[in-house]
C-alpha cells in the first residue's frame, strides 16, 4: 500500500515542487471563496452509473485480453523466451491495475445503488487480428490499440458524466490508461526497448493504477518508493 | 540505435521555436543561467455539488455574472501551470545543451531536447484551450509573463545540473501536474471543463510515465527514435479532441480493426 495519507497527499502538488525548492503556485480554496459556478449536468448519479458501467465492460474486456494474450505470448516460439517473459510481466501488471479499476468502478456503482454489469469473462477481438497465427508483437499491438481506446474513452464520457466523484475517478483511472497505451505504442514502434531493469522491476514500468489516493493499492499522489527514485542526485 | 548527435542549432532555440501551429502564446525564452524549474501546486478543496440541485449557493444554471463563475479561478491555476511547464522546458533545454560531455547522457543530449520540444509544443497547446475556456467565460487569462515568473529554481538542481537530474525534475513536475489535474477535475462545476482538464491530464500523464522511465532505467531509446522521429513520441496534444486538435481518438491510427 501506498497511501500514506495527507502528508504525502500534501506532498505531491506541495513537495513535488517543494522538495525541488519550489512553492506553490496556487492555492484554491473553493469553499472559501465568493465566486461561483454553473453547475452542467445536473448531478445525476443513476444516469453516471450507466456510464460508469460502459466503462467496467471495458475493463473486463482489457482483463480478458491480456489473458488471452499471455496465452499467444506463451505459444510464440519464434521469439526469444526472455522477450516472452519480461512482456507478460509486463502485461500482467497492467492486468492487474485493471482489475483494480474494475473493483473501483464497481464498488463506485454499488455506492450510488446501482447494478454492475457481469464479467462476460470473454475479450472482445477485432476482425483483423490473427488470433491462430498472432506473435508476440501482434499481442502488444493489440493490447496497444485497446489501451489506447480506453485511454479516450474515459475522456470522452467526461463530457456526460455529471458528478465530480464519478468524474475524479474516471480521471484517476483514465490517466493510467494512457499510461499503459504510451509505454506499448513506444515499445511497438521502436521508439523505446526494454532493459534489465524492466525484466527486474516490472510493475515500475507504469507504477501506480490510479492518480489520485483513495481507490486501491497504489496511486501517483502518495507513492514514496516513487519519491525516493526521481529525487535528484546530489552534486 | 539510430541516435544522432548533431548540433546544427542551438537547442533552446529549437524548443523555444517549436510553438505549434495553434498555440496563441509566443513562446517563454529563457535568459542567461537557464535552469529547469517548476511546476505547479494546485490544492484544489473540495466544495462538491454532486447532489442534485447543487448550484455552489449562487443561483444554480448559470447564476452570477460569468467573470465571477468559480471553474475560471480553478482554470487559470491550471493555466499559470501550463505557462510554467513552458517555461521550465526552455530552461532546461538549456541545461541539458550545456551539459558536461562526461555526463553519462551525454551523446543523447540532441534528441532529449528534441522530446522535450516536442511536449512543450504540447504545453502551448494545452494553455492555448485553457485560455479558450477563460474566455469562453468572460474570464480574464492570467499573464504569461507573470505566470512564468513565479518559476523558482531548485537549489537541487544548479547545485548538479545532469541530464539525469533535469529529466528527473521534469518527470516529478509532470507527476504533479497530473495529480493537480485530476485534483481539479474533482472541483469543476461544468463538465465540458472536466472533460477539458482530464483530456490535458492524460497527456502530461504519458510525459511523466516516458520521461520516468527512461532516466530511471525501465525503458531505453530503441532502434527507432532520432532526432527525426523525436516528434512522433507523443502522437498527440490531448486524450480525446479537443476543439480543432486531435486526440488519440484519431491518431495514431489502430494497428488491427
Amino acid at each position: 500500500m501506498q497511501k500514506n495519507g495527507m502528508t504525502r497527499r500534501e506532498s505531491l502538488v506541495r513537495t513535488a515542487a517543494a522538495t525541488a525548492g519550489l512553492g506553490l503556485a496556487v492555492s484554491m480554496s473553493l469553499a472559501t471563496k465568493k465566486a461561483m459556478a454553473k453547475v452542467s449536468p445536473q448531478p445525476n448519479a443513476k444516469a453516471d452509473n450507466d456510464l460508469l458501467n460502459a466503462l467496467l465492460a471495458a475493463e473486463y474486456d482489457a482483463i480478458a485480453t491480456y489473458t488471452a494474450g499471455a496465452g499467444i505470448i506463451a505459444g510464440d516460439a519464434a521469439t526469444p523466451q526472455a522477450t516472452r517473459d519480461v512482456v507478460t510481466d509486463v502485461a500482467v501488471h497492467f492486468q492487474d491495475q485493471h482489475k483494480e479499476h474494475a473493483a473501483a468502478l464497481k464498488k463506485l456503482i454499488e455506492d450510488t445503488n446501482g447494478t454492475p454489469v457481469e464479467d462476460s469473462g470473454e475479450a472482445k477481438l477485432p476482425e483483423s487480428f490473427p488470433a491462430a497465427t498472432a506473435t508476440t508483437t501482434d499481442v502488444l499491438k493489440l493490447a496497444t490499440d485497446k489501451e489506447k481506446q480506453a485511454a479516450y474513452t474515459y475522456a470522452q464520457v467526461m463530457q456526460s458524466v455529471s458528478t465530480q466523484t464519478a468524474a475524479k475517478l474516471i480521471a484517476a483511472i483514465g490517466a493510467v490508461e494512457t499510461q499503459h497505451f504510451i509505454v506499448l505504442y513506444l515499445l511497438v514502434e521502436g521508439f523505446i526497448a526494454t532493459t534489465d531493469m524492466t525484466a527486474a522491476s516490472p510493475t515500475l514500468v507504469v507504477p501506480a493504477a490510479f492518480v489520485l489516493d483513495g481507490y486501491g493499492t497504489t496511486n501517483l499522489e502518495s507513492f514514496a518508493a516513487l519519491d525516493e527514485l526521481l529525487t535528484l542526485d546530489p552534486a | 540505435m539510430t541516435l544522432k548527435n548533431q548540433d546544427n542549432e542551438s537547442a533552446i532555440d529549437k524548443v523555444a521555436s517549436a510553438a505549434p501551429q495553434s498555440a496563441r502564446r509566443d513562446v517563454v525564452h529563457g535568459g542567461a543561467g537557464l535552469a529547469m524549474a517548476a511546476l505547479l501546486g494546485i490544492v484544489a478543496s473540495a466544495c462538491s455539488s454532486d447532489k442534485p440541485g447543487a448550484d455552489n449557493g449562487a443561483g444554480g444554471m448559470g447564476g452570477g455574472s460569468a467573470a465571477d463563475d468559480a471553474d475560471v479561478e480553478s482554470l487559470n491555476a491550471l493555466l499559470t501551470a501550463e505557462y510554467r511547464a513552458i517555461a521550465a522546458y526552455t530552461a532546461g533545454a538549456g541545461l541539458i545543451t550545456g551539459a558536461a560531455d562526461s555526463d553519462p547522457l551525454y551523446a543523447l543530449r540532441t534528441v532529449i531536447v528534441d522530446i522535450a520540444a516536442s511536449i512543450q509544443s504540447q504545453h502551448k497547446l494545452h494553455a492555448a484551450a485553457l485560455i479558450d475556456a477563460i474566455e469562453g467565460l468572460a474570464g480574464a487569462p492570467v499573464d504569461e509573463d507573470e505566470a512564468a515568473s513565479g518559476l523558482v529554481i531548485p537549489s537541487a538542481l544548479t547545485d548538479n545540473p545532469t541530464i539525469s537530474n533535469v529529466l528527473k525534475f521534469a518527470a516529478g513536475a509532470e507527476r504533479g501536474a497530473a495529480v493537480a489535474y485530476n485534483q481539479t477535475v474533482g472541483v469543476l462545476e461544468d463538465a465540458k471543463f472536466r472533460f477539458l482538464a482530464s483530456s490535458i491530464e492524460g497527456d502530461e500523464s504519458q510525459h511523466f510515465i516516458t520521461l520516468a522511465a527512461l532516466v530511471l532505467g525501465l525503458a531505453a531509446p530503441g532502434p527507432e527514435l532520432s532526432e527525426e522521429t523525436a516528434d512522433q513520441v507523443f502522437p498527440a496534444a490531448f486524450v480525446y479532441k479537443v476543439g480543432a486538435e486531435a486526440g488519440l481518438d484519431s491518431m495514431p491510427v489502430d494497428y488491427f480493426s
